[in-house]
């Protein structure tokens, strides 16, 4: 089964690459378009794909990828699935912080709620952040772009002292707590 | 490792001044007084694994039939409802005529109207009893609007123009200990009639009782569970088929209608379910991935891609954007409950 490995290949001068993995190909392209735009002090090049594992006959031309993010629809279910089966073509040292889910439009009146909480479950479990994020508007697509340059930022390794674990701590979702009656009639 | 923040309700007085809590450690800040938060309760709450679906149980025996036949057969319009402050059950004809009165006012205030300008409207507010599962939960309250021509020759009939009811049907209880004393929770509002008087009626709650209202939409895993629930019923009542219909995000938008013989459907129901009075919310989910695959096999269409638009059988037919239609009274209580827990999942705050 291919991976798609961390390690494999040297990184380039001043230069970080990001992965975005999404099943229908809806906000790819603008959140690519916003993150080059954005401003920042290195060279960023951003590759977007539908599914992993990605095709082996690029394998050679692709650079390292520091980042990888999965951009889930939470208004069906079958994006959840896919993205799930998405991750077991992932190398082991993705997951200490150099990988990130990504929703957008969470209030939107079609989101399906036990869909959105089982994406967060699942970010939870993987103890990735979970970015909630609004793709539509112009000023959105900015900030989305600005947040993920942060995560780039560190996973390439361009803040120094700062780890992608050491960030992964504290971006990392929680589970959604689960139900118990006691815990609401705890007081002071 | 930071320490997980604790959250602190603070129930207070709705006049008193908001409080913030003590400190603790790491402490998310949460200044909330008066009515204690929905949507803390219910983000920490998992929607239920099981429901009891009582399977002799159907609202004849504890309601009156007359009752019923005013529930079954109309389009109903959902809606949740935040509580109501001082609303008495015992008060309900000093209700009618206030709203009466209201309606008599918007009309001479020049509100846009669709049911005639020569019409008097008449309200009557009714307790219907039965419908309320738990002692903590409210009596349900049926409201019916006539009208009635203006110039009418006297011993015409009235027609009911408008109905509505509100009610509370197995609410969790640790949320209605926890309200301010004073208020009365009826999660769940629907409503039959004209949208115009839909209005009329949500403005008058509004100024009355201080409560506000939202639209109820079913999700796919309500949907779901009223499939499961009506195909259940096919031992005691029977019916012919049991229709699902989907859309899906192509250009242009393709519906797709999915129909299935009640006997086929009842042999997979049965594959599906242990011989018991409870439904599980993962019998449920095989159920309809079953049904789903079925599908993918055949037109190899993912159906998940799509939205659950609607789900009819002959006991009734619900549909995403919050109108749900009773064809038959069984297993109303466990629908109804199931309706509720919507309707609180969804109230804002």
């Amino acid at each position: 089964m291919s991976v798609l490995k961390l390690f494999h290949k040297h990184p380039e001068l001043n230069t970080a690459s990001i992965l975005l993995v999404e099943t229908e190909r809806q906000h790819q392209d603008k959140l690519a378009e916003a993150i080059l735009a954005a401003q920042r002090s290195f060279n960023v090049n951003v590759h977007l794909a539908d599914s992993l594992p990605l095709p082996t006959k690029n394998e050679a031309n692709r650079p390292r990828i520091d980042l990888v993010v999965f951009i889930v629809n939470h208004f069906n279910s079958h994006s959840l699935e896919l993205t799930k089966s998405y991750l077991q073509h992932l190398d082991v040292m993705y997951f200490l912080g150099r990988l990130c889910f990504l929703v957008s439009d969470a209030r939107s009146a079609k989101s399906d709620r036990d869909i959105l909480h089982a994406v967060r479950e699942m970010a939870a479990q993987y103890s990735s952040p979970l970015l909630f994020t609004e793709l539509q508007t112009e000023q959105g697509l900015a900030t989305a772009a600005d947040r993920l340059l942060v995560f780039t930022k560190v996973s390439a390794g361009f803040v120094p002292g700062v780890s992608s674990l050491f960030l992964n701590t504290l971006t990392s979702c929680s589970h959604p707590m689960e139900s118990s009656p006691t815990k609401l009639s705890d007081t002071d | 490792m930071a320490k997980r923040p604790q959250r602190r309700d603070v129930p207070g007085d709705l006049h008193s001044t908001p409080n913030i809590s003590k400190p603790r450690g790491y402490f998310s800040g949460n200044l909330e007084t008066g009515l204690p938060s929905s949507r803390k309760y219910a983000s920490l709450r998992k929607p239920p694994s099981s429901r009891e679906i009582n399977k002799a149980n159907n609202l004849s025996k504890k309601i009156d039939p007359e009752q019923i036949s005013l529930l079954i057969g109309k389009d109903w319009h959902l809606h949740y409802v935040t509580p109501l402050y001082k609303f008495s059950h015992s008060e309900i004809r000093t209700y009618s005529r206030q709203l009466s009165a209201f309606i008599a006012a918007e009309k001479q205030k020049g509100v846009p109207f669709d049911m005639g300008s020569d019409n008097i409207f008449r309200v009557n507010f009714s307790i219907i009893l039965g419908i309320a599962e738990k002692e903590e939960d409210s009596e349900a309250v049926f409201i019916q609007i006539y009208a009635k021509q203006f110039f009418a020759i006297q011993g015409t009939t009235e027609n009911v123009i408008w109905s509505g009811w509100l009610a509370c049907v197995n609410c969790s209880t640790e949320y209605i200990s926890s309200l301010p004393p004073r208020f009365t929770y009826f999660p769940l509002f629907c409503s039959n009639g004209p949208e115009t008087m839909t209005a009329i009626v949500r403005t008058w709650f509004q100024k009355t009782f201080d409560c506000s209202f939202g639209n109820l939409t079913m999700n796919y895993s309500n949907l779901g569970w009223l499939a499961a629930i009506w195909t259940d019923c096919k031992q005691t009542v029977d019916f012919k088929y049991l229709k699902l219909s989907w859309t899906l995000p192509l250009r242009p938008p393709l519906d797709i209608t999915y129909t299935i013989n009640s006997e086929d459907v009842w042999e997979l129901w049965n594959s599906v379910h242990k011989e018991n009075d409870q439904i599980t919310s993962e019998e449920m989910g095989q159920f309809m991935y079953s049904l789903e695959s079925h599908f993918f096999r055949h037109f190899k269409v993912h159906l998940t891609f799509g939205e659950l638009i609607e789900v009819s059988t002959s006991l009734g037919l619900v549909q995403k954007n919050g109108r749900i239609k009773f064809l038959s009274g069984e297993r109303m209580p466990a629908i109804l409950t199931l309706l509720t827990e919507n309707a609180v999942l969804m109230m804002p705050i």
